[in-house]
């Protein structure tokens, strides 16, 4: 019971020290909050785009042709003939837009059950994923792209602003919503539509019988690479080559591809951190040097010095905890709002919030430990006697 | 009069007792150094990004695309089309019509990143005539110019400098064989200078292709413009969308604007707030520090408001120190630092220099005074408040 209550007077005794200048405490605060508010965004983006990275597969291939050329669909029987190639699909892109041309939706025209045997994630319902093969205008959407414009199995979907033309004489196509897939373990916002690649080849007006990639599902991931050579080394003399990567490392040209964000990002985390570090630390040691007298009364009551800097420790601790958790909160208020490229309505990366606090700990320590040390070594007869 | 004296008295002894409060004055003016130094920063990385686009386009150039078109890449011309557009121009123009228009052809070349070796997507611009004509901003400042009909192309200097394989005399391997660089050029550091330049009909050749991208024209003056595109809209043969240059690029390059600027004002704003509570915090202790000293200068005599001048003086000199020691760093580690992003819509990279101009530096120096005034105004109310008889028992 006495133990009880001597961790509460403890905890008061914390307690009243952080509240010793409230208006220092609230400043204090406010600056570790936003530092903390800082970490959570610009990690948060640099740990979705590695998040994005690392769903990538590696033995998944994309065949791309070497210099955005159509590529002819006869090279899918030379590939599918490669032995390690598990699955193959090719794969024509029909971007457009729906009602608002600033609602960019795209279309794959492909053979939409290869296309999901090489993408197993997806989970679709048995039915509807038959109905495709039956309906030759039938799409099968991303259940993200389902949600974004309201639609649902049965409707009629008219994509318009394609750039290709139909044999109708305009460039808007019309599908029939056949059914809606779903990747469970997705974090990435994906969104688009399968089509049937017969249908979209026969009623385009140029370029049938061209893709514009073929993906490839290779039986083991250690053998992608000698495949990805053997496939490009089948078109070295035709005059369509091709340039063969795995997914992850066409993902990782890409995301390198959108400039140096890493580099800034880590830069202004640093710049904010260092900035951080001094100004907290140099109120703590400023709040410790005020207290001089009392931390010796305290010592001359009995307190060992390990408990004096358990005490600056204490205060500490909890000044950072609290400021990261106000920033990391307001980060994820934010965050799903934050839109930038493969980042978009997610949210914050649990990993961010978990480094943040464990950063904010670390932050505290080297914060408590010049103002804490001196507290230890305080001469209890000097820090009476002056005033 | 008395009053001034009292300011000059009072504030030049508030800075003689800086080096004896060294904490509280390190901390303002290093969270000003790095406020500064950030804010700086991500303000060129938008700027940089904004004048490199803005350098680019001109209001007497116009572009031509097939309808509805975003961007050159998926825009789509024939040759017939091409011709009737050249035509046009050429009627509406006093000059010969070889000088002043341009069918160009955009097509993409994948070619290792010097930096982090991978794939990165450079355009290849094939254009009809001599680009000097129509871009006179262009100038070799290595090699020569390519000829028409050969595989050969010039590369500009931002794409030369940060990716592998591209000084002049070395090849680049395109559909049917390999090409060869033959010159580097320079074009005010444009969007242009991303990119390699080669001659359309080669450049046609070599992709299999039979259409043109789009089409440039150069006007006799800025005005000519609605007399060209009302011409071209009339036209039945053609379905095409017409727009000045500079607003073409205007447009494609708008959601990498707004999103550079987003990220610029929201990471600024939030590092100035950040030093502004710094400032009020290191402030505060400075003006507890000088409590005594206050209130005796009060109890002979000295009114409030030199008390409230000396401390916000304090606080916006100490934010100026901060801020010029922000600007040098930006300037030493981020001046002249290439930065390569990808726009949307474009697929294709852009280099651009990220430059720390006047202005910038001059915007960086005005937020950290015009914070350090926010951050001294708190603590220096409550100096001139200060209750003397009370303060001055603490003796």
């Amino acid at each position: 019971m006495s133990y009880f209550w001597r961790d509460v007077n403890y905890l008061t005794l914390v307690w009243a020290g952080i509240w010793r200048k409230p208006p220092r405490t609230v400043f204090t605060l406010g600056c570790l909050s936003i530092a903390f508010l800082l970490f959570g965004l610009l990690q948060g983006v640099d740990s979705a785009f590695s998040q994005a990275l690392l769903q990538q597969r590696l033995d998944v291939l994309f065949v791309d042709p070497r210099f955005q050329q159509p590529l002819p669909m006869a090279y899918a029987t030379q590939i599918a003939r490669i032995p390690g190639v598990a699955q193959l699909a090719p794969v024509a892109f029909l971007p457009g837009s729906y009602q608002d041309p600033k609602n960019s939706v795209f279309a794959i025209a492909t053979w939409p059950d290869k296309w999901l045997a090489i993408r197993p994630e997806y989970l679709i319902p048995k039915a509807q994923l038959e109905a495709v093969g039956h309906l030759r205008t039938g799409v099968i959407l991303t259940d993200w792209l389902a949600r974004q414009n309201g639609w649902k199995v049965g409707d009629a979907v008219t994509l318009v602003q394609t750039p290709v033309l139909t044999r109708n004489g305009d460039t808007n196509w019309t599908f029939q919503v056949v059914g809606v897939m779903r990747d469970p373990d997705s974090t990435v916002p994906s969104s688009y539509m399968l089509a049937n690649l017969e249908y979209y080849d026969q009623a385009r007006v140029t370029g049938s019988g061209t893709v514009n990639r073929f993906l490839v599902r290779v039986d083991d991931a250690r053998h992608a690479t000698r495949i990805s050579r053997q496939i490009d080394q089948l078109f070295t003399n035709s005059s369509v080559q091709t340039r063969t990567q795995s997914e992850h490392a066409t993902i990782e040209s890409a995301i390198a591809a959108l400039g140096d964000i890493s580099f800034f990002t880590r830069s202004i985390i640093a710049a904010a951190f260092f900035t951080l570090i001094v100004v907290t630390g140099n109120t703590m040691m400023e709040s410790v040097r005020e207290r001089t007298r009392e931390i010796a009364i305290l010592q001359a009551l009995g307190f060992t010095p390990a408990r004096v800097l358990a005490l600056v420790l204490a205060e500490s601790l909890a000044l950072c905890l609290a400021g990261s958790i106000v920033g990391l909160a307001l980060a994820a208020r934010v965050f799903p709002f934050v839109r930038f490229y493969y980042v978009g309505d997610s949210p914050l990366p649990a990993i961010v919030i978990a480094t943040g606090l464990g950063l904010s700990v670390g932050v505290a320590l080297i914060i408590a430990l010049i103002p804490g040390w001196r507290a230890m070594r305080l001469s209890i007869v000097n820090a009476l006697s002056t005033r | 009069m008395g009053s001034l004296r009292q300011i000059v008295a009072m504030t030049a002894m508030g800075l003689r007792g800086i080096p004896l409060r060294l904490g509280a004055s390190l901390v303002i003016v290093i969270a000003f150094a790095g406020a500064v130094t950030v804010l700086i920063c991500v303000l060129a990385l938008a700027g940089s990004f904004v004048k490199t686009v803005g350098r680019t386009g001109r209001s007497d150039r116009v572009i031509v695309l097939s309808r509805g078109a975003e961007s050159e890449t998926v825009s789509s011309l024939s040759r017939e089309n091409v011709a009737t557009i050249l035509d046009t121009a050429a009627s509406k123009h006093s000059r010969d019509s070889k000088l002043i228009g341009s069918a160009e052809v955009i097509a993409s070349v994948r070619l290792a990143d010097g930096r982090t070796g991978l794939d990165t997507v450079v355009t290849l611009r094939g254009v009809s005539g001599n680009p000097l004509d129509l871009r006179p901003e262009i100038h070799l400042v290595s090699g020569r110019m390519f000829k028409a009909g050969l595989r050969e192309m010039i590369v500009g200097r931002a794409a030369q400098r940060r990716l592998a394989g591209l000084e002049v005399g070395s090849r680049v391997a395109l559909p049917e064989g390999d090409w060869t660089i033959v010159g580097a050029f320079e074009s005010g550091q444009d969007w242009h200078e991303s990119e390699l330049l080669a001659d359309s009909a080669s450049v046609l050749a070599a992709f299999q292709r039979n259409s043109f991208n789009a089409v440039t024209v150069s006007l006799d003056s800025t005005a000519a413009f609605d007399d060209f595109k009302a011409a071209l809209s009339s036209n039945p043969t053609l379905s095409v969308d017409v727009a000045r240059e500079s607003d073409y690029l205007a447009v494609l390059s708008a959601p990498t604007t707004r999103l550079l600027k987003a990220v610029a004002y929201t990471i600024g704003l939030l590092m100035c707030l950040g030093a502004a509570f710094a400032c009020i915090n290191a402030m505060y202790s400075v003006v507890s520090a000088r409590t005594i000293e206050i209130a005796t200068l009060r109890a002979i005599g000295y009114s409030a408001a030199p008390v409230l001048i000396s401390v916000i003086t304090e606080a916006m000199l100490l934010a100026l120190t901060g801020a010029l020691i922000g600007v040098a760093l930006s300037w030493y580690v981020f001046n002249g630092s290439s930065v390569s992003t990808v726009p949307e819509k474009v697929l294709s990279t852009i280099n651009y220099t990220m430059t720390i101009d006047q202005a910038l530096i001059g915007l960086g120096i005005l937020c950290a005074c015009a914070v350090g005034l926010i951050g001294g105004l708190f603590p220096g109310l409550r100096a001139a408040r200060l209750p003397i008889a009370a303060a001055l028992r603490k003796v």
